[in-house]
């Protein structure tokens, strides 16, 4: 359901505008407006696409997935629902879904993440997203944090996360004893977990 | 559900089904103690957070551009005619009027499928040069929300221009676009737009595109101007 409360808790900080603005598109679009459709994808078409190229690994698979969850948008088979938070997280959360569901369909391997930090990256997340780039911040940063975790941890988690592997389907992947992954995932989540909260108690 | 586990076996599990990691039986298990422990519920928040941080963790890529006009292009596209059970429509009544209801939609599409298609030739004649990067187009006045994307290699002297959500003109007026060189201008054609504010220009310059800085369209007199006469309704840097 589309809703006109705009999530309070969480305060926005600056940069990230866009929610009041996002709403109101999403109502025009609702309500068949074609230009508010297209205003959505200029905004978060990056975003959209980030999700599914870290997924995938494929520009044209990815153009494809990030077409069709804005076409899903437009024709209600998505719908977001502002009670539950931010329209962009919403929207990763779909892709990375539907990015899952291509990855899976046609078989294809997971891919190593990039951990190295970009020095250009502050500039870029501002042109890239004109919205949420603080969140886009923190997030780069808990990319360096993976890459603190042991090999073993950060590789588990990633596959749990960017590519949708259950316990079951990672033991399988990994050739592992059921017990070792759960173990393995268990740590390495909660170790990301602890120094995330510790750089944020510093930052504060 | 299963019944009879101990505490810390749930507690275990929040991590992995924050991260959708959790097999179906887990999972159920899991969202059944949920409903009854605050104190997991409070883990599972946590743990969410994190998730929701880590749907930010990629490293930023640009889209291509031109991909909002590919959306604007597949969102106008026409809607297939429907489907008939010709051998269905011999046993109801009112066949012949169905008959001609269906010939007159598929003529319709036809027709509208050839105006489609004629576009769609003359930019597929170019399709070389659309397999490169564009340069997206802007208005400056933001009184409209139009936009322009332009195809063409810098060592070629041809291009492709593109635009969208222009508005109509009338009659005595046109769309002119301009290579830009500093304080020159060079006229790149003059074209006019349909219904949907859609047009198409073939801009064929004297020298490699390379060489100017920016394309700019402006509205001019019918049959086009020397040089421009009313500022930039939609521009961008080549």
């Amino acid at each position: 359901m589309l809703g006109t409360e705009v999530r309070s808790s969480g305060a926005s900080p600056a940069g990230e505008q866009g929610t009041d603005e996002d709403l109101v598109l999403l109502q025009r679009v609702a309500e068949g407006d074609q230009d508010a459709l297209l205003r959505l994808h200029k905004r978060y078409a990056n975003l959209v696409y980030t999700m599914a190229w870290r997924v995938l690994g494929d520009a044209g698979k990815a153009e494809e997935v990030t077409q069709d969850i804005f076409l899903k948008l437009w024709q209600k088979s998505q719908r977001y629902d502002a009670n539950r938070g931010r329209f962009s997280t919403w929207l990763l959360s779909v892709t990375r879904f539907a990015a899952i569901d291509v990855l899976r369909r046609e078989g294809r391997r997971p891919r190593e993440t990039q951990l190295e930090r970009d020095d250009d990256i502050a500039p870029a997340l501002e042109r890239l997203f004109p919205t949420d780039h603080a969140a886009w911040e923190r997030g780069q940063h808990l990319r360096l944090l993976l890459g603190q975790l042991p090999a073993e941890q950060r590789q588990i988690v990633e596959l749990a996360f960017f590519w949708g592997m259950t316990h079951t389907e990672l033991a399988e992947h990994l050739g592992l004893p059921l017990g070792t992954v759960k173990g393995r995932l268990r740590l390495g989540i909660e170790k990301l977990r602890v120094l995330w909260m510790d750089e944020k108690s510093v930052r504060r | 559900m299963m019944e009879g586990r101990e505490h810390s076996w749930y507690e275990e599990l929040v991590p992995a089904y924050a991260l959708g990691a959790a097999d179906e039986a887990e999972r159920r298990s899991l969202e059944a103690h949920l409903r009854l422990c605050p104190e997991c519920r409070g883990r599972a928040a946590e743990y969410g957070e994190l998730q929701d941080a880590l749907l930010y963790s990629p490293p930023p890529v640009q889209a291509r551009a031109g991909l909002t006009e590919d959306l604007r292009m597949r969102l106008r596209a026409p809607a297939p005619p429907p489907r008939v059970s010709w051998w269905r429509s011999l046993l109801q009544p009112g066949f012949a009027l169905a008959v001609a209801a269906v010939a007159l939609l598929v003529i319709t599409n036809v027709y509208w499928a050839g105006r489609t298609a004629q576009a769609e030739r003359e930019v597929a004649a170019l399709a070389q040069l659309t397999q490169g990067p564009g340069i997206v187009l802007d208005t400056p006045s933001g009184d409209y929300h139009a936009s322009g994307i332009v195809y063409a290699q810098p060592a070629g002297n041809v291009a492709l221009l593109c635009v969208y959500d222009l508005p109509s003109l009338e009659a005595s007026k046109t769309y002119q676009a301009w290579l830009i060189q500093g304080d020159i201008r060079v006229s790149g054609g003059t074209f006019r737009v349909d219904e949907n504010g859609y047009g198409v220009l073939l801009i064929q310059a004297d020298k490699p595109l390379g060489e100017f800085d920016g394309l700019g369209i402006t509205v001019e007199p019918a049959g086009g101007s020397p040089a421009p006469t009313t500022p930039r309704v939609m521009g961008g840097s080549l």
